[in-house]
């Protein structure tokens, strides 16, 4: 479950309640300069957010149990530049308890599938945009999770993999919360429980 | 627990880059062109002769002094572009204790600085002919002190600023607390100003000049080892206090 209950980020937003229910898909949609990173950032518990009451997995954003149910995908900057995609997933996944063999193995055959592994053991920097977005949804697709919150998830995507995308957030909305963050408009807005729309000094009460 | 070693073992990874640890190839021609140096002035009678105590305490303190520079200044430049980038951020959503994000990055700097410092020793230890009595478990723990307070400073000034400044004040530092080592230079100054050098500026010279007069002199680095404690604990209320702002 992510609760926010009276979010505010003056100007951009004064007061903003979400719930967003395991099995369920929200999609958060603004333009550029909406506030939507920020949200990302408070639920990640990388932002102070005095005075509101916000929970994510059921438990106070930041802390341990909280970030080991939760996966969060940023729009940008998910990999350390300069270093081999591979490696980075490797220890990605050792933080998730999967040891160091089983997640060469597991990513062996799970860039295969998405058609990625030729890719594995560059940097992020050498890598197409579309390939980049793909690596950042492996930790959803290997794990499990409770909750997760995605910025942008399918940008870069084309078909037939945005497909396969957008398959594969379908089958993770069913076991988790799922809050999704857009600026583009998107496949997800067919599939979606509900869209929050954010605009400046936004005052947006969804039903959850 | 799994994830914490995660930023550990980031850390030792980038570093293990050639753009990182080539700049520690720098180490041997330096050090030949110390002792090149060293024996000209030896010759020409401004320094010298030294005994073979001295020779070899000397040889390590040019060792330590030099990669406490190289290591400060690569500290400095890292750890303001690590602790400064979207990604090292970001990183902080994954369930890893968000305290190894200080500690382990300065732990996996500590380590490959310490690999270095170690394979430098190595080769100074068998150049030299060694005296029976010379103190050499306590002269080794001396030269180390000074690059665990490299480290530390070149992690607090990179938190504090850009990878430019943080290097420019390194050097500055470092420069200052050498000189602070020379007879003549605290004596110009009023006591009250000199006390307050002792206490900001880190006590490298004297330390070095402690050392050469009486080798593995453990009691004259404990300032130094306080300069280092202080940095590392400002560096990381800094830390603690900046991840949440950004």
């Amino acid at each position: 479950m992510i609760k926010l209950r009276g979010y505010s980020d003056p100007p951009r937003i004064s007061d903003l309640d979400l719930t967003v229910k395991p099995g369920e898909m929200v999609l958060l949609a603004g333009d550029a300069g909406t506030g939507k990173s920020r949200i990302v950032a408070c639920l990640a518990g990388l932002r102070r957010c005095r005075g509101q009451k916000i929970s994510m997995a059921g438990h106070r954003p930041g802390s341990m149990t909280s970030l080991g149910r939760s996966f969060f995908l940023f729009q940008e900057d998910n990999f350390a530049p300069g270093k081999e995609v591979l490696s980075q997933l490797v220890r990605r996944l050792s933080t998730r308890g999967v040891g160091r063999r089983r997640a060469r193995y597991m990513l062996d055959t799970w860039s295969k599938s998405w058609g990625v592994y030729q890719f594995l053991r560059r940097p992020p920097e050498k890598l197409p945009l579309p390939v980049l977005q793909i690596f950042g949804l492996c930790e959803l697709e290997l794990c499990s999770f409770t909750a997760t919150v995605l910025d942008g998830p399918l940008y870069n995507l084309g078909p037939p993999v945005l497909e396969q995308a957008t398959q594969l957030l379908l089958k993770i909305r069913e076991s988790a919360a799922m809050l999704v963050l857009t600026d583009l408009p998107t496949t997800l807005y067919e599939v979606a429980d509900r869209v929050v729309t954010l605009s400046p000094t936004t005052e947006a009460a969804d039903g959850g | 627990m799994a994830g914490r070693s995660f930023f550990l073992r980031e850390t030792i990874d980038s570093l293990l880059s050639a753009k990182w640890i080539s700049t520690y190839l720098l180490v041997p021609p330096i050090l030949a062109l110390l002792v090149f140096i060293e024996s000209y002035l030896n010759q020409v009678g401004i320094a010298g002769p030294f005994a073979v105590g001295e020779r070899i305490t000397l040889a390590l303190w040019n060792a330590s002094l030099l990669l406490t520079l190289i290591a400060g200044v690569q500290s400095s430049v890292f750890f303001s572009g690590s602790f400064g980038s979207n990604w090292f951020r970001n990183s902080l959503a994954l369930p890893v204790p968000r305290w190894t994000g200080y500690w382990g990055s300065f732990l996996g700097f500590l380590v490959i600085v310490t690999g270095v410092f170690a394979l430098t020793i190595s080769a100074i230890v068998a150049a030299l002919r060694s005296p029976t009595q010379f103190p050499w478990l306590e002269s080794l723990l001396v030269v180390y002190v000074p690059l665990l307070w490299g480290v530390s400073a070149g992690l607090l000034l990179g938190i504090l600023t850009t990878a430019g400044a943080a290097v420019f004040l390194f050097v500055g530092i470092m420069t200052v607390g050498l000189a602070g080592g020379l007879p003549w230079a605290l004596a110009r100054v009023p006591e009250w100003a000199g006390r307050l050098f002792r206490v900001l500026v880190p006590p490298l010279g004297s330390a070095l000049s402690a050392n050469m007069s009486s080798p593995g002199n453990i009691r004259a680095l404990v300032p130094l080892l306080a300069h280092a404690a202080v940095a590392l604990a400002l560096g990381y209320l800094l830390y603690s206090v900046g991840i949440k702002r950004r």
